[in-house]
């Protein structure tokens, strides 16, 4: 376990080495936020409160809605699918398939040092300007420990998400558009930018039957307190059932692309 | 002129590299023609639940985003890749293989790279710009539609301008690029909805400091006939194409800039 600890903290250091890059992202961010911001203050400062199936929505609320769904993509973001990619195009994954080591988790642990580098360096400074800027409500202790918990139940089902399209470079030349695509059904479907009480019933059905909303939308709905304390369970439960189904098909491409596995040279 | 025939030339042949895979091509393009219906999706879905923002409603907001689209997939297939590619170029010396050829580096380096995914942009905007000129009660005449000509080709070069100089950047950073144009997006995204949702500060910085509010706003409110309750004089809705060729020529200024502190790295 130790050892895998060092792959997160050889990314860590590795991404320390580019500062400007830091403060770019840093002010991409921000950029970002105030984009939603705008949007949800010029929207709701017109009409007031506005009263939803998920009862009465004010701007506050949005507000923090923008602020936590920002900081929620900063720490899911990652280029698991696009390394995948990489590693199995340069057959460099024989190299790593040989090492003593799980090569999954190899790549969770990869990911989790970028992610502390993100919670770092990105994370803490936007959520400190978002809440300077803006304020930001405070959810009950209840609320706040199911919000982390479904929101790390969120990012091991993105994590899996990644895993699986990624690996399907196995069989396709390139994933990048794979990449593509899951962003933009997470820009629609996980309620990123859009919370789903503002959809079309259709839009609303349809996210029911993906798993996309779990991540973002589920947590925060229960981090703003709009749901109840059954419909948390229910939550929990489909995140995890998930979870579990995500887990069976990764499993069972990881098998299969691996026997399919050909490298040239190398 | 010479050089036009000679871009000509290096299109036809990297379209025939490319169509070499055909089904890769066709993805690339259809790609962000899907990516970006996805961001019209989120307009409608707002849109249709408060059914105006600001005072614009769901086509006038369509009409500005489609300009920018537009603008952007032009600019794109122009100056996006070459743009992007100087970042690795500069770090492994490559670019001393532009200064050694008897031609201006950058005409050059645009010349060499094209970016057909591009294409795509300019096919959804093309399609959604003729579906909201149904919708929208714009009186045109002869004029306009040579002004709309003028305003895209001044949008079109403001976007490139910030293409070239985000680019330029490598020439001080290394792997500044990929971030850096990640903020461009970030940016452009301000005007995915009228700059006038915004506060004073950021609209002064849209206009004087970053001028993206040239590409659409200003421009859209000319052929919307929206009234002027800005801050800013009424005459900015004439200016994207000044602008544009200012920011231009400052953006190659900048190009300029980086290509005298380029030092090989000698490999």
């Amino acid at each position: 376990m130790i050892y895998y600890l060092q792959f997160a903290k050889n990314v860590f250091q590795s991404k320390l080495a580019y500062r400007m890059n830091v403060f770019l992202s840093i002010l991409h961010r921000i950029a970002s936020l105030f984009v939603e911001v705008s949007i949800w203050s010029a929207i709701i400062s017109q009409t007031g409160k506005i009263s939803t199936v998920m009862g009465m929505i004010g701007l506050k609320e949005m507000v923090t809605y923008a602020i936590l769904s920002t900081g929620i993509s900063i720490i899911i973001s990652s280029n698991t699918i696009l390394e995948f990619e990489n590693k199995i195009r340069t057959g460099q994954i024989a190299m790593d398939l040989i090492k003593p080591m799980k090569f999954k988790l190899y790549l969770f642990f990869e990911n989790l040092g970028n992610n502390l580098f993100k919670i770092t360096f990105e994370l803490i400074p936007v959520v400190i300007v978002g809440i300077l800027c803006f304020g930001i409500d405070i959810p009950s202790k209840e609320n706040a420990f199911f919000f982390f918990l479904t929101l790390i139940n969120g990012m091991i089902i993105y994590f899996i998400l990644t895993c699986i399209l990624g690996q399907l470079s196995f069989w396709l030349l390139t994933v990048w558009h794979l990449d593509k695509l899951l962003n933009d059904m997470l820009k629609i479907f996980s309620g990123r930018f859009i919370p789903l009480w503002f959809f079309p019933k259709i839009f609303i059905t349809i996210s029911a039957f993906l798993p996309f909303r779990l991540i973002y939308f589920s947590p925060m709905s229960i981090y703003l307190e709009k749901v109840s304390s059954i419909e948390v369970g229910n939550i929990l439960i489909q995140q995890i059932g998930w979870i579990l189904i995500l887990f069976i098909i990764d499993m069972i491409l990881w098998k299969k692309g691996i026997k399919k596995l050909v490298v040239q040279g190398g | 002129m010479k050089s036009l025939t000679l871009y000509l030339k290096f299109i036809s042949i990297y379209l025939k590299c490319r169509l070499e895979y055909r089904v890769a091509f066709i993805l690339d393009i259809l790609m962000p023609i899907f990516s970006y219906s996805i961001n019209y999706l989120t307009i409608w879905i707002i849109l249709n639940r408060f059914s105006s923002i600001r005072g614009w409603d769901f086509n006038q907001i369509m009409f500005l985003y489609t300009i920018n689209l537009f603008s952007y997939g032009l600019a794109g297939i122009i100056f996006y890749t070459p743009m992007r590619s100087l970042d690795s170029l500069v770090k492994k010396g490559d670019f001393d293989m532009f200064l050694t050829k008897p031609m201006n580096p950058f005409l050059h380096l645009i010349n060499r790279q094209f970016e057909h995914i591009f294409i795509g942009h300019l096919i959804l905007s093309s399609i959604v710009f003729l579906i909201c000129l149904g919708n929208l009660n714009i009186t045109w005449s002869v004029l306009k539609v040579i002004w709309l000509i003028f305003v895209l080709f001044g949008a079109t070069l403001i976007q490139g301008a910030f293409m070239i100089i985000t680019g330029s950047l490598s020439f001080f950073y290394t792997n500044s690029t990929s971030v850096a144009s990640s903020i461009l997006n970030s940016l452009r995204g301000f005007i995915d909805y009228p700059i006038s949702i915004y506060n004073k500060g950021l609209k002064i910085l849209l206009t004087f400091i970053l001028p993206y509010g040239f590409i659409s706003f200003y421009p859209s409110k000319y052929f919307l006939n929206k009234s002027n309750d800005e801050i800013f004089h009424y005459l900015f809705q004439y200016a994207t194409p000044i602008v544009g060729i200012l920011l231009f020529i400052l953006s190659y200024k900048v190009w300029l800039l980086g290509v005298n502190n380029y030092k090989s790295t000698g490999s």
